[in-house]
This record gives structure tokens, sequence and C-alpha cells, in this order.
């Protein structure tokens, strides 16, 4: 958990701020989640802090959510193509890759709980997308 | 080079290792990223290469999860994903009552295709009735599950060829759909 706020701070995600009136900040909590290996045995916990991303209104807190995603059967060609010629492949994973994005919309979310700064009034105005938020996949 | 992107997970080919890892080094300028080496497992698929160079894809573990959350761990394999002389209608029976496992589990059946493509047809049919399924909607689904139990190890093995065609063929089954009397056509292209 300690971890993963590491890296949101690392990563300018928010900066505390007083709300401003008429704004209604969103909540957020921590997922915890066990990740496995691909043969089923135990690789590590894994801590998410995850906005309410539900309580967001269409056009005015998002607008678009749309996700780079490759169809299945362009994977298969790819890799028919690749085995075909003996090319070599290679698999990398973006570590906290929704952390990337800037955020068009101004978005107050409330401070993440248990690891909250001395004074409980600031809210996060966030820079970056967080994990639950609709538009995160696209940022 | 080719580069598969799906949000982070990121699989990048090209003819040799160096152009590969020139790209790498490039992207961990800009971003905190782990490289995996050699492909063997993305996106709940997992790929193993044969000694000759061929690469086997399967989601042995996907179909494992599925059957947890459709609590069919212990089902009795199957032969067929589907009974030959099946209609399935739009009504006859009770709606079902869990709507939402069954759009789930229908949902993970379309991401399955891509290793074992033999279920596409029935996966195709009970996809149909995500908005309203009923109780024989549901059987029609255990059904692709008890068949997927027999062949859980079974996944697609992409082969070396010297050279790549492009094959297409194409069916119509004039009037066999009783449903809605629409020939149901199929067009197949393959990559041999």
């Amino acid at each position: 958990m300690q971890d993963e706020y590491n890296a949101l701070i690392e990563n300018n995600t928010w900066s505390l701020t007083e709300l401003p009136k008429g704004a209604t900040p969103i909540g957020c909590k921590w997922i915890f989640k066990i990740k496995y290996n691909a043969d089923g045995t135990f690789q590590r916990h894994k801590a998410h802090l995850v906005a309410k991303g539900f309580h967001q209104q269409h056009g005015f807190d998002y607008s678009e959510t749309f996700s780079p995603v490759v169809k299945p059967s362009i994977i298969s060609i790819v890799l028919t193509v690749v085995v075909s010629n003996n090319w070599p492949v290679h698999l990398i994973d973006i570590n906290n890759a929704f952390l990337y994005g800037d955020l068009k919309e101004t978005v107050f979310m409330l401070q993440p709980p248990g690891l909250e700064s001395a004074i409980h009034s600031l809210v996060c105005k966030l820079n970056k997308a967080i994990y639950g938020f609709k538009q995160a996949p696209c940022s | 080079m080719m580069v598969l992107i799906y949000v982070d997970d990121i699989i990048i080919t090209r003819t040799s290792t160096s152009h590969i890892q020139a790209l790498i080094s490039c992207l961990r300028q800009h971003f905190a990223l782990k490289d995996m080496g050699r492909l063997y497992y993305f996106l709940g698929i997992k790929a193993s290469w044969t000694t000759n160079g061929d690469l086997h894809l399967s989601q042995t573990k996907y179909i494992k999860d599925l059957f947890n959350k459709s609590n069919m761990s212990s089902a009795r394999p199957q032969l067929s994903p589907m009974i030959s002389s099946t209609r399935i209608a739009q009504d006859g029976s009770t709606t079902f009552s869990d709507t939402s496992l069954y759009r789930s589990i229908v949902g993970s059946l379309q991401y399955l295709i891509l290793t074992c493509p033999e279920i596409s047809y029935s996966v195709n049919k009970v996809c149909q009735f995500m908005y309203n399924p009923q109780e024989h909607h549901w059987k029609s689904v255990k059904r692709i599950l008890r068949y997927l139990a027999g062949t859980i190890h079974h996944g697609l093995l992409l082969r070396k060829s010297p050279h790549l065609h492009i094959q297409a063929f194409a069916n119509a089954n004039w009037g066999l759909d009783l449903m809605t009397k629409n020939p149901p056509q199929a067009t197949q292209f393959t990559l041999e």
C-alpha cells in the first residue's frame, strides 16, 4: 500500500487544496488483490487506490472513455507471422500505466483513507487519472 | 517492427533483438516498465514455445477461473459444445435468475474463442440472449463449459510455415436456422 502511495505521490498525481465552493469531491478506497503466476502460484500482494468513478457525471467530470486494445484476431495473425519468421518477441509491462495520462477535466477527490495529511479538510485536486475513473483507460 | 498494445501490456516483435532492445530503452526513459523477456504469458493466455520454434497458446488458468466463477469446477466433460439438434429459441422457459452472472460468463467465453475457436458458433448463439437470458439459455452455456472441461489443456498451435498464404472459405446454409429463418452464413479466413 505504501509502495502504491509513493508511486502516486512521485507521479504528481494530485495536489492538496481547499475544496472550492460548489464542487463535490468523489470518494476513493483501497483495493487489495493477490496476484498469481500463470500456473496459479502466489506472486505478490497488490494494493490499488481506486476512485469511486461511478459518482462521476458524463460531460462534467469526464467526456471520453476509449482505451487502446488490440483485436484477438490481430494477436493470432502477428504471432503466426512471428512463428513463421522466427522473430524474437518481447513482452513488456508498464508499471502504474493509468497514472501517466494527464487529466483534462478538474476533478476533486477525498484523501486516501489511512494516509491522510494532517489537515483533514483538504482535498486532492487530481492532475492525473487514477484507477476507477471513467476516463482512466484513455488517458 | 510490430507493436501490440493492450492498455499496459505491450508485445514487441522485429527481425532482430537489438532493435527491440533499442525501443525498450527508449520507452524506459518515459515510463517505469518491466521487460518480461520472451513472450510467455499475456492477457491471461499462456504461450509455450516448442523446441522447434512453434508456439502453443492456451488459456487453461482462465478456464479454471471461469469454472470457479460459475460453480462448475467438478463438471462432467462433454464431447461437443452444443447439441446438434438444438433449437435455441427466444422464449420457452423462465427467466434465468442471475442475469449478471450469465453476461459475465458469456463475456468470458467470447474471450476464450482466441484459443478455442471451435466454440465460436455456440458462444455466438448464447450471446444473442444476453439482454434477457432464460433457463434453457443458461443450460446451453453450461453445455459449453462442460465441453471446455474436457478440453481444458487444449490450445492453439501456431506452426511454422515457409510461405504464408491467405485462404478464404464461405458457406451458406439455407433455411436451417429455425428461429429467424435467416440463412446462417459462415466466412472464414485463415493464414497458413
